[in-house]
C-alpha cells in the first residue's frame, strides 16, 4: 500500500480497487485533490486529545412512533 | 393576461391583503404567473415540470373560501412551487436526473402537505441541480436554470429554479434544500432571502435524500417578511422525518415585531477574509446597518473554519452510501461529474468519517462557546458575485472554498438576504446564523435591515 498521508491519483486507483469502484482515469487527479482537502483536517486532529468526544451521529434506542 | 395590479413581485402580506379587498382574485394571480413562467420557461429554464390544471383548480379553491369570508389564513392562494427532489404525489418527481425522468410518487412530502393545508396554490416543480448535488452540464438531460439578473451566469445550486423563479416574479414562494449551502447559495446568487433552518426544524418525509446528517429543507421568499409566512406551517416535529426535533415552534411573523436594539451581533472576520473585496465591503456595510439599528456589532473568529472541509467526508459518504447501486448497474445516467463525485464517497474510510463526525462535534462545541458571548453572527453568504454559468461547471470552481456548509455541519439557523449589486449589477449578499431553533431573532434581525435598505427591493429587467 502507497503512503496514505497524501492522496494522490494512484491512492485514488488503490482505494477504488479495494471498493470495487469504477472510475474513469481523467477524473483521478480531481477526486485526489478534492479528497485530499476533505481528509486534511482529520489529519490535524490529535485523537489521545480528543478521547471524549463523539461522532455527532447518534443511535435513538426509542422506537418509531 | 394584464392586471390592474402587477402582482409579479407583491409580497404575501400584500397579496393576501389585495385578495381580502377583492382588488384581485387568487385565479387571475395564477393565470398571470402560468403565463409569466411560460414566457420566461426558454430562457430560464425555472421549472422543470409547470403544473397549470392544479394550480388553476387550488386557485378556484382558494377563491371559492375567499369568497365565503373565510380570510383568516396567511398563505391563502400565495402562490408556490417545489424544488424538484420534494415528492409530489401524482406528479412527476425528476430530482434533476436522467435517472428518474418519468418518476410519479405516490406521496406527497410533509412540506407540500404543510403548505397545500395552509391554503397555497401550487404552480409546479422547479429546476434543481441532479440530485440536489452535482450542477447541470450544458449537455444534461435536464437544462440548468439561469440567472434572472444575467442569463449568462450561474443562479447557484442545488435550489437554482427556486432561486431563478422568485427572483423573476413567477412565484411568491419556494422549498429548497440546503446540504451545503443549496437554499443560501441561490438565494445569493439570486438576490433573494432564503432560510436553511435548524436541523430537525422542517420535516424532510417525502424529499430526496443527499447527505441524511446534513440535509435541512426550507423555506425560499424575495424578503425575510416573507419567508417569515411560509416558514410557519413547516415548523414542528414529525415522527416520520427521524432527525425532526420536538422543539416547540412559534409564530414567526409575530416574531418579526420585536426590535434588536441591544443584540450582540458578530461579524465574523476570518469568514469575511475569504471573500472577494465587493463581497466584503457590502458585509461589513451591513455590519453598520445593524449597528445603526441598535445592534452591538463586534469582530469575532469563527472557530475552526480551517476544519470545515471535513463536511466533503460526511456529505460524499453519506450521498454514496445512498447511490451505490444505481452507480454501480446505471452510472450513464448520471451527469460525469456528479457520477465521480459521488463514487468517490465510497473510497473514503469507515474511520475517515467517523473521524469527519467527531471533527463536527468538536466545531459545534465551540461555536457554542462562541454564541455565549453573542446572539447573531454575521458573514457572507458567497464568497463572489455570480459566476458565468461556464466557470460555475469547472472542477476548481466546485473545489472553492465554501461559507454556508459551515453551518450545515452544525446545524444552526441560517438567513441569506441581499446586501448589495456588483459592478457587473449582479446580487451580492449576507447570511444571518443563530442559535439552534432560534429562527425568530434571525428573521427579525433581517427584517429589520429590509425595513432601512432597498436591495430586496430590485428586480432585474427580464
Amino acid at each position: 500500500m502507497a503512503d496514505e498521508t497524501k492522496i494522490t491519483p494512484e491512492i485514488v486507483k488503490q482505494r477504488a480497487a479495494l471498493a470495487g469502484i469504477s472510475l474513469d482515469e481523467d477524473r483521478l487527479e480531481d477526486i485526489a485533490t478534492t479528497m485530499e482537502a476533505a481528509l486534511a483536517p482529520l489529519r490535524s486532529l490529535d485523537l489521545r486529545a480528543i478521547r471524549l468526544v463523539e461522532p455527532a451521529v447518534t443511535f435513538e434506542a426509542a422506537w418509531p412512533e | 393576461m394584464v392586471q390592474a395590479v402587477d402582482t409579479s413581485y407583491v409580497s404575501i402580506a400584500e397579496l393576501a391583503a389585495l385578495y381580502r379587498q377583492r382588488d384581485v382574485s387568487p385565479v387571475e394571480v395564477t393565470q398571470h404567473l402560468l403565463e409569466r413562467a411560460a414566457g420566461l420557461q426558454e430562457r430560464l429554464h425555472a421549472y422543470i415540470t409547470p403544473t397549470p390544471e392544479l394550480a388553476l383548480a387550488e386557485a378556484r379553491q382558494a377563491e371559492a373560501t375567499l369568497l365565503r369570508g373565510e380570510t383568516a389564513a396567511p398563505l391563502l392562494g400565495i402562490p408556490v412551487a417545489y424544488k424538484d427532489i420534494v415528492m409530489t404525489k401524482g406528479i412527476r418527481t425528476t430530482c434533476g436526473s436522467a435517472l428518474h425522468l418519468d418518476w410519479v410518487p405516490d406521496r406527497d412530502a410533509a412540506v407540500v402537505e404543510q403548505w397545500r393545508a395552509a391554503g397555497t396554490v401550487m404552480l409546479g416543480k422547479l429546476t434543481t441541480w441532479e440530485f440536489a448535488s452535482g450542477a447541470q452540464a450544458l449537455d444534461h438531460a435536464i437544462s440548468g436554470a439561469r440567472n434572472p439578473w444575467n442569463l449568462a451566469h450561474s443562479p447557484a445550486g442545488s435550489s437554482s429554479g427556486s432561486g431563478a423563479a422568485l427572483a423573476a416574479g413567477l412565484v411568491a414562494g419556494a422549498i429548497g434544500t440546503d446540504t451545503g449551502g443549496s437554499i443560501r447559495g441561490p438565494a445569493a446568487y439570486c438576490g433573494i432571502t432564503g432560510l436553511k433552518p435548524t436541523y430537525g426544524r422542517v420535516s424532510r418525509r417525502g424529499i430526496v435524500t443527499l447527505s441524511w446528517s446534513l440535509d435541512h429543507a426550507g423555506p425560499m421568499g424575495r424578503t425575510a417578511e416573507d419567508v417569515a409566512y411560509l416558514l410557519t406551517p413547516l415548523a414542528g416535529y414529525d415522527a416520520a422525518d427521524p432527525a425532526s426535533a420536538k422543539v416547540p415552534a412559534e409564530d414567526y411573523v409575530a416574531a418579526l415585531r420585536r426590535d434588536i436594539g441591544g443584540l450582540r451581533l458578530g461579524l465574523a472576520t476570518n469568514v469575511l477574509e475569504i471573500a472577494d473585496e465587493n463581497v466584503r465591503q457590502a458585509t461589513q456595510a451591513a455590519a453598520e446597518v445593524f449597528r445603526g439599528l441598535g445592534a452591538v456589532v463586534e469582530p469575532v473568529t469563527y472557530p475552526h473554519r480551517e476544519l470545515a472541509a471535513a463536511l466533503r467526508v460526511i456529505s460524499s459518504s453519506e450521498a454514496y452510501a445512498y447511490h451505490a447501486t444505481d452507480l454501480a448497474e446505471r452510472p450513464r445516467q448520471y451527469g460525469r461529474q456528479l457520477e465521480h463525485r459521488t463514487k468517490a464517497g465510497g473510497l473514503y474510510f469507515a474511520s475517515e468519517y467517523i473521524q469527519a463526525q467527531r471533527v463536527r462535534t468538536i466545531i459545534q462545541r465551540a461555536v457554542a462557546e462562541l454564541f455565549q458571548h453573542i446572539d447573531l453572527l454575521l458573514c457572507p453568504t458567497m464568497p463572489t458575485e455570480p459566476p458565468t454559468y461556464e466557470e460555475s461547471l469547472a472542477d476548481a470552481w466546485m473545489r472553492r472554498p465554501g461559507i454556508t456548509n459551515l453551518f450545515n455541519l452544525t446545524g444552526q439557523p441560517a438567513v441569506a438576504f441581499p446586501t448589495g449589486f456588483s459592478a457587473q449589477a449582479l446580487p451580492l449578499s449576507a447570511q444571518l446564523v443563530g442559535r439552534p431553533f432560534d429562527e425568530a431573532t434571525v428573521l427579525r434581525a433581517a427584517h429589520l435591515y429590509q425595513g432601512v435598505t432597498d436591495w430586496h427591493t430590485r428586480h432585474p429587467a427580464l
